[in-house]
C-alpha cells in the first residue's frame, strides 16, 4: 500500500520536473534570439570602447584600420562565446546554466541589496510573493469549505443564497479593480491601511512589530484577492456537498443517527475536499498571474511587480528567470496540491479505479 | 405487545403548485419479535418511502399526514429529535440500503464506520467498538483484518456483507432491508438473503424486506404485503397470499414469475405501468390495468378487507374472483 503511494509521489515529482523542463525550453526558445543580438550588441560596444580609449589614438595609420581591428576583437569574441553559430546550438548549455540558477546578471534592473545577479533580484521577491498568495489561498481554502458547507447544509435559506449571489458577484469583478476600490474606500477617503508597499518606511525594527506591519499592509491586498475569489469557491463547495447529501451513504449515516453537524462537515466534506482541492490546483495559476495586477496595484514589491518592472525595462534575462521561477512556484504548489489529494482521498492513494 | 406497529400511515411528497405525491396511502401492520414482513411491488409504487418513513428519515419535501409507527410502543413521530437520534435509530431500528454499492461512504474505513455506530450509541471505548466491528464483520464471512480496508477495496457482495454487520451493530429489534440483493448476481443473492435469514433467526429480530423480486419474498417472509400505488393491496400470511392470490395484481405479479417445480407454461406480465401518485386514478388504483374492472371499480376506492382471518385484500370483486387465475381476465 505505502509502495503505491510511493509510487504515485515519485510519478508526480518526475511530472513536475518535465513540466519545468518543458517551460524553460520554450522560454529559452522565445527570448534567445534577442538575448542574442542584444549581447552583440553589447560586446560590440565594449571592444569600440577598448579599442578607441585603450590604444593610443596614432597606433592606426586609419579609420578603415580602427574598423578592421575592431571587427577581427569583436569576431573572435563572438567566437570565443560560440555566439556564430545560431541559438539553438547553445540551448544545452542555457538549459544547464539555468537549472543551476545562474540566470546571469540584469541588464537594467538590481535588487534591493544593490545586486545585479538576477537570481538575487528574483529569490529576494519569492518570499514577498509567496506570504502574499499563499495567505490568500489557505484563506480562500478554508473559508470556501467552511462556508460552501454551511450553505449547503440548508440550501434556499437567506445564508445559501448570499453565497450563490456573492460567488457569481465576485467573479464578474477583476481583482485589480477591486483593489482600486478598497485603496480609495479604506485607504484614502477612512485612512485605516496604508496605500501600498509591504513595509513602512523604514520598517519597524523588532520582528513582532515587522510582522504586525506586514500584516496591516497585507489586508486590503488579501482582502481584495478573497472578495474576488472566495464567493466563486464558495459556490462550487456548495453545489458539490448538494450534490453528496443526496447520496446513499448520507442517508446511512442518517439512519446510523449521526448528528447532523457531524454529517456535513464530516461525512460530506470528507467526500467534497478532492474536487475542491483540485479546484484549488487548476485556481493557483490564475491567482499567480492575477497577482501581477494585484501587486501593481498595490504596489506590492513582489514577482509580480518585477515582472512589471522588467517589461517596461525590457529586461530581457529578468524576464526570463521571472518565467522561470514562477513556473517553478506553481508546480512546486501543484505538487504539493496532488499529494495533498493523495491523503484526502485514499483512492487515489492506493491507486483505486485503475485496472490491472 | 408487537415490536412494531404501523397504524394508517400516510406519507405525501409536497410539489409546489402541483400537489402530493401519496407515495404511502394508509398503510397498516404489525410485526412481531423474530417475524418477517415482505412487501412487494412494482418499482415506483412506494416501497422505499414507506422504509424512509418508518425511520421517520423524511426529506424535506416529505410530509407524514396521518397515521402512527410504534416502535416499541412509542410513536416515533412524537419523539424530540435528539431522542430518535440517539435512542432509536440504528439502536431499535436499522436498515440495509437498496445501493449496495453507494450506501457505504467510499472513503472511510469499514471498521470506522461500524464503530462509529457504536460509540454513537453506546459509551464504550474505541478498542473495545473496534473489536465489536471485527467480531460482527467475522459474523458475515468477512476476514477479520478488511476492517482495515475502504469500501472501494470491497466485492458487492462484501459490501452488502459488511452493511449487515453494520446494521447488526447494535442488536436492533427491527431490520429494514430495502432490495438488499439488488445488483448482486444470483449466487450472491441466494448467499446474502441466506445470511439475513440465519442472522434475523438467531437474534430474533423482526424483519422488513422489501423487494420486487416475487421469488425472494416467498423465500425469506411469514407475511407478504402486496404494495401498489402506495397502498396495500393484499395483506396475509405468505402462503395465503402466494397460494391463494386473491387480488388481481397479485395474481398478475405471479403469473409472472417461472415456477421450477409445475408444469411450463408461458409467462405473463401486466399491461401498463404504476399511475402518477400525483393524480391516482379515482376508485380502485389498480383499475386502469385490471382486466377484472367494472365501473364500481372505476368509481370507488375499495376499502381493505379482511376477508380470510389475517388476509386482507382491497378488492371489490375478491369474492367472486376467488381461484379465478390471471390468464381469465386477458
Amino acid at each position: 500500500m505505502a509502495g503505491s503511494f510511493g509510487r504515485y509521489i515519485t510519478m508526480r515529482v518526475l511530472n513536475s520536473i518535465i513540466v519545468i523542463i518543458a517551460v524553460l525550453m520554450i522560454t529559452l526558445i522565445l527570448f534567445g534570439p534577442m538575448v542574442d543580438e542584444q549581447l552583440r550588441k553589447q560586446i560590440m560596444d565594449e571592444i569600440k570602447k577598448q579599442v578607441i580609449k585603450g590604444g593610443k589614438f596614432g597606433q592606426y595609420k586609419s579609420a578603415e584600420e580602427v574598423q578592421k581591428v575592431i571587427q577581427e576583437k569583436y569576431e573572435l569574441r563572438i567566437k570565443s562565446l560560440g555566439l556564430d553559430k545560431p541559438w539553438y546550438y547553445r540551448i544545452w548549455g542555457d538549459l544547464t546554466r539555468t537549472l543551476k540558477l545562474d540566470l546571469g546578471r540584469s541588464w537594467f534592473l538590481k535588487s534591493d541589496s544593490g545586486s545585479r545577479r538576477v537570481v538575487d533580484i528574483i529569490l529576494e521577491r519569492i518570499p514577498r510573493t509567496v506570504v502574499l498568495f499563499g495567505t490568500s489561498t489557505i484563506l480562500i481554502l478554508v473559508l470556501q469549505l467552511l462556508l460552501g458547507a454551511r450553505a449547503a447544509a440548508k440550501p434556499g435559506t437567506l445564508f445559501d443564497r448570499m453565497i450563490v449571489v456573492a460567488g457569481l458577484l465576485g467573479y464578474a469583478f477583476a481583482t485589480w479593480w477591486v483593489g482600486m476600490v478598497l485603496l480609495y474606500l479604506f485607504a484614502y477617503l477612512i485612512p485605516l491601511f496604508p496605500t501600498g508597499g509591504m513595509t513602512s518606511i523604514p520598517p519597524p525594527s523588532d520582528p513582532l512589530g515587522y510582522a504586525l506591519d506586514v500584516m496591516w499592509h497585507l489586508t486590503l491586498p488579501v482582502l481584495a484577492i478573497l472578495l474576488v475569489a472566495l464567493g466563486g469557491g464558495a459556490y462550487v463547495t456548495r453545489n458539490l456537498m448538494i450534490g453528496i447529501m443526496t447520496e446513499d451513504y448520507i442517508l446511512t449515516s442518517r439512519a446510523k443517527g449521526v448528528p447532523e453537524r457531524r454529517i456535513i462537515y464530516y461525512h460530506a466534506l470528507k467526500m467534497a475536499a478532492p474536487p475542491i482541492l483540485t479546484g484549488v490546483t487548476l485556481a493557483i495559476a490564475g491567482i499567480f498571474s492575477g497577482g501581477l495586477l494585484t501587486e501593481i496595484v498595490f504596489n506590492w514589491p513582489g514577482m509580480g511587480l518585477l515582472y512589471w518592472d522588467a517589461l517596461n525595462s525590457l529586461d530581457i534575462p529578468v524576464i526570463m528567470g521571472n518565467v522561470y521561477f514562477t513556473t517553478v512556484l506553481i508546480v512546486l504548489a501543484n505538487l504539493v496540491a496532488d499529494i495533498l489529494y493523495g491523503v484526502v482521498d485514499p483512492r487515489v492513494r492506493l491507486g483505486a479505479g485503475v485496472r490491472r | 405487545m408487537p415490536v412494531l406497529e404501523v397504524q394508517n400511515l400516510k406519507m405525501y411528497y409536497e410539489i409546489p403548485f402541483r400537489g402530493y405525491v401519496r407515495a404511502v396511502d394508509d398503510i397498516s401492520f404489525t410485526l412481531d419479535k423474530g417475524e418477517s414482513l415482505g412487501i412487494v411491488g412494482e418499482s415506483g409504487c412506494g416501497k422505499s418511502s414507506l422504509a424512509i418513513t418508518l425511520m421517520n428519515l423524511l426529506p424535506k419535501n416529505a410530509k407524514v399526514f396521518g397515521g402512527k409507527v410504534l416502535l416499541n410502543g412509542k410513536n416515533i413521530f412524537e419523539m424530540p429529535d435528539e431522542e430518535l437520534r440517539r435512542e432509536v435509530r440504528w439502536k431499535q431500528i436499522s436498515m440495509i440500503f437498496q445501493g449496495a454499492m453507494n450506501a457505504l461512504h467510499p472513503i472511510i474505513k469499514v471498521g470506522d464506520q461500524i464503530v462509529e455506530a457504536i460509540t454513537l450509541h453506546e459509551d464504550v471505548s474505541k478498542e473495545e467498538a473496534w473489536k465489536r466491528a471485527e467480531d460482527l464483520l467475522e459474523m458475515v464471512g468477512i476476514d477479520r483484518a478488511r476492517a482495515h480496508h475502504y469500501p472501494f477495496e470491497f466485492s458487492g457482495g462484501m459490501r452488502q456483507r459488511a452493511m449487515i454487520a453494520m446494521a447488526l451493530a447494535l442488536n436492533p429489534d427491527v431490520l429494514l432491508a430495502d432490495e438488499p440483493t439488488t445488483a448482486l448476481d444470483v449466487i450472491v443473492q441466494a448467499q446474502i438473503l441466506k445470511l439475513i435469514k440465519d442472522l434475523q433467526k438467531k437474534f430474533g429480530i423482526a424483519l422488513v424486506l422489501i423487494s420486487h423480486d416475487v421469488s425472494v419474498i416467498a423465500e425469506m417472509s411469514d407475511k407478504v404485503a402486496v404494495m401498489y400505488a402506495g397502498m396495500f393491496q393484499e395483506y396475509g400470511s405468505a402462503e395465503d397470499v402466494f397460494l391463494n392470490p386473491m387480488h388481481p395484481y397479485t395474481k398478475g405479479l405471479l403469473a409472472g414469475v417461472p415456477s421450477v417445480k409445475g408444469k411450463p407454461r408461458r409467462l405473463k406480465s401486466i399491461p401498463g405501468a404504476p399511475p402518477n401518485l400525483l393524480n391516482p386514478p379515482k376508485g380502485c388504483r389498480f383499475h386502469p390495468r385490471c382486466p377484472f374492472a367494472i365501473d364500481k371499480c372505476r368509481e370507488e376506492l375499495p376499502p381493505l378487507v379482511e376477508v380470510e382471518p389475517g388476509h386482507f385484500v382491497r378488492c371489490h370483486r375478491a369474492e367472486e374472483l376467488k381461484g379465478v387465475p390471471w390468464d381469465v381476465g386477458e
